[in-house]
C-alpha cells in the first residue's frame, strides 16, 4: 500500500498581530490607531516546509516560544497561514487541551455528545462514540450522569481524550495536554496512542519530555525561533537539540 | 464543503445555551420575562396617560418592548461570543461563525418562547390575534439577520478592543430612547422626524408592531426596507469578519 501524505506544509508563514504597546495614554493610542500603527506583526513561523506520511510518528521539540503550539494549531486548521499552503487528508483529531469545551453545567454524557460535535465528528456515529468514550474513560454510570463541574480535572481529561480517540482519526495531534490526570491515566493515554500508532495511525506530538518523544516518535522536528532547524530521525535530532540546550 | 457537521455543532451549542442559561436559578425562564415586564410597568404607570393620540397605550408599549427586547440581548451575546469561547477556538478547528449562529438560534428560540406568556398579557390588555401578526415570523427573521451582521462587525472589533462590549452596553439605553419603542414617531417634531429613519431599528420596530398590535400588514416599502437592511448588514458584517478572522487567535 502506498503511504498517503496526511499533512503537508509548504513554505508556511504565520504572524501574530500584537498591540505596538508604545502608547501610554489614550490620546497617544488614538493617534497610533489613526496612523495605522496600533498593531505590529510579530512573525511566529517562517518558511516551514515538511510533510507527514500515513503511519509516521513525528515529535516536535523546541524552546518555549519557538512556535510549537502555533504549528499544531495551523496543522489542525485552528489558525490560518499568512503565506504558504497547508494540505490535510483524512480525519484529524486535535488533543491540544484536555477539558476545553466541556460545559460544567451539563452531565458527562451530554458533554460527550457536545464535544464530539465540536470536534467535527460524524453525527451518524454518535451511539458508537458514546459507547467507546464511556468504556475508555472508565467512569461509572453514576459519575457520567453528574454535572461536569463536580468532576476533577483528571476526570474531565478522560472524557476529552476519549472523544478524541473515538473520532477514529488518521492523524492524532497532541500538545503536552496529557500533563493533567493521574499517572495511571497518563499511562493509559500513552498506551492508547501507542496502540493507535501500531494500528497504522499517525501522530504529531509536542512535548518537552525528551524520553517521551523518543519513545513515541521515530522522527523529530526541531523548531528554533519560528524556523525549522532540523528534521530527521528522532535520536539524532534530539541529541542535537539537547546539545544546543547545553544538557 | 460539508455543512452537516457545522449544523450539528450549531444545534448542540444552541441547545447548550438554552439549557444552561437558567440552570441554577430558582425562577428560571421567568427572569427573562421580568426585565421587559418591569420596563412595561414603568411606562404604563408613568406615561399611561401621556399619549392621548395612542388609543391603547399599554398595548402599544408592551408590544414595542417585546419586539425591542430581542435586540440588546442578542447583540451583546454576539459581541462576546468569541472571547467567551476562547478556549474552544484555541483548541478545536471550529469555524467562529458556528458560535455566532448558535447564539442567534438560541436567542430566536428564546424570543418565541417568551412570546407565549406575552401574548396572554397582551390579550388581557384588549389585544385579539389577527392574521397580520403572522408578519412577525419573516419580520423577526429579518431583524435577526440584521442583528447578526451588526454582531459580526462589533464582535470582530471586540476581539481586538474589549472596549466595544462595554461601550455597546452603555449605548443600548440611548438607542432604546432613540427608537420609537414606547412613543409614537409623531411625538418627534416634524422637522426632526426624518432623523428617526437614520436609525435602522425604527425600520423594524414600527412595521412589526403595526403587524403585531394593530393588525396592519407591513407595506411593500416597509418590507423592502427590512430586507435591504438585513442583507446589507449581513453582507458588511461578514465581509468585515472575514477580513479580520485570521488575526483572532492571538487575541483570544
Amino acid at each position: 500500500m502506498e503511504a498517503r501524505t496526511l499533512l503537508s506544509f509548504q513554505d508556511v508563514q504565520f504572524s501574530y498581530l500584537i498591540p505596538a504597546g508604545q502608547a501610554t495614554s489614550f490620546k497617544e493610542a488614538v493617534h497610533e490607531a489613526l496612523r495605522g500603527r496600533y498593531f505590529i506583526k510579530k512573525p511566529v513561523l517562517k518558511g516551514i516546509t515538511f510533510s507527514l506520511q500515513q503511519g509516521e510518528r513525528v515529535g516536535i521539540v523546541g524552546r518555549n516560544g519557538s512556535g510549537k503550539t502555533t504549528l499544531l494549531r495551523l496543522a489542525c486548521g485552528i489558525a490560518l497561514p499568512e503565506h504558504g499552503l497547508i494540505r490535510r487528508l483524512g480525519t484529524l483529531a486535535p488533543v491540544l487541551s484536555l477539558g476545553a469545551g466541556l460545559e460544567p453545567e451539563l452531565s458527562g454524557l451530554e458533554n460527550i455528545l457536545l464535544l464530539y460535535a465540536l470536534a467535527g465528528g460524524d453525527p451518524k456515529m454518535e451511539k458508537e462514540v458514546m459507547h467507546s468514550v464511556v468504556e475508555f474513560s472508565e467512569l461509572s454510570e453514576q459519575v457520567l450522569k453528574m454535572q461536569v463541574k463536580r468532576y476533577s480535572s483528571g476526570m474531565m481529561a478522560r472524557l476529552s481524550f476519549g472523544v478524541a480517540m473515538a473520532l477514529n482519526p488518521d492523524l492524532l495531534v497532541v500538545d503536552e495536554a496529557l500533563a493533567v490526570g493521574d499517572a495511571g491515566f497518563q499511562q493509559k493515554c500513552y498506551a492508547a496512542i501507542q496502540e493507535f500508532c501500531s494500528m497504522g495511525g499517525s501522530l504529531l506530538l509536542v512535548s518537552h519530555a525528551a524520553e517521551e518523544v523518543q519513545r513515541m516518535c521515530h522522527r523529530v522536528l526541531w523548531l528554533e525561533e519560528g524556523e525549522l532547524k532540523a528534521d530527521g530521525p528522532a535520536l539524532a535530532v534530539l541529541k542535537q537539540y539537547q546539545n544546543a540546550l547545553g544538557l | 464543503m460539508q455543512y452537516g457537521p457545522h449544523l450539528i455543532q450549531i444545534w448542540r451549542l444552541a441547545r447548550k445555551y438554552l439549557l444552561v442559561r437558567y440552570k441554577n436559578s430558582v425562577l428560571g425562564i421567568f427572569w427573562s420575562l421580568l426585565n421587559p415586564l418591569i420596563l412595561f410597568l414603568i411606562f404604563s404607570f408613568i406615561f399611561g396617560q401621556a399619549f392621548p393620540n395612542v388609543p391603547n397605550y399599554r398595548l402599544f408599549a408592551l408590544s414595542g418592548i417585546l419586539l425591542w427586547n430581542f435586540f440588546p440581548g442578542t447583540t451583546l451575546q454576539l459581541i462576546q461570543v468569541w472571547p467567551d469561547n476562547a478556549p474552544l477556538l484555541r483548541s478545536y478547528p471550529i469555524h467562529p461563525l458556528v458560535f455566532s449562529l448558535a447564539a442567534l438560534v438560541s436567542s430566536l428560540s428564546h424570543f418565541f418562547l417568551i412570546l407565549i406568556p406575552f401574548t396572554l398579557l397582551m390579550a388581557s390588555l384588549g389585544w385579539s390575534p389577527a392574521l397580520p401578526a403572522l408578519a412577525l415570523l419573516p419580520g423577526i427573521f429579518l431583524l435577526a439577520l440584521f442583528t447578526l451582521g451588526l454582531g459580526l462587525f462589533l464582535g470582530a472589533l471586540n476581539v481586538f478592543f474589549r472596549d466595544v462590549a462595554l461601550l455597546w452596553n452603555t449605548l443600548i439605553p440611548a438607542l432604546f430612547y432613540f427608537t420609537p419603542v414606547v412613543y409614537p414617531p409623531e411625538l418627534v417634531p416634524a422637522h426632526l422626524r426624518s432623523v428617526l429613519w437614520f436609525n435602522p431599528l425604527a425600520w423594524f420596530i414600527l412595521p412589526l408592531r403595526g403587524a403585531l398590535a394593530e393588525g396592519q400588514w407591513p407595506t411593500q416599502d416597509q418590507w423592502t426596507g427590512m430586507v435591504v437592511l438585513a442583507l446589507g448588514s449581513c453582507f458588511a458584517g461578514s465581509l468585515f469578519f472575514t477580513r479580520l478572522r485570521r488575526y483572532f487567535i492571538a487575541f483570544l
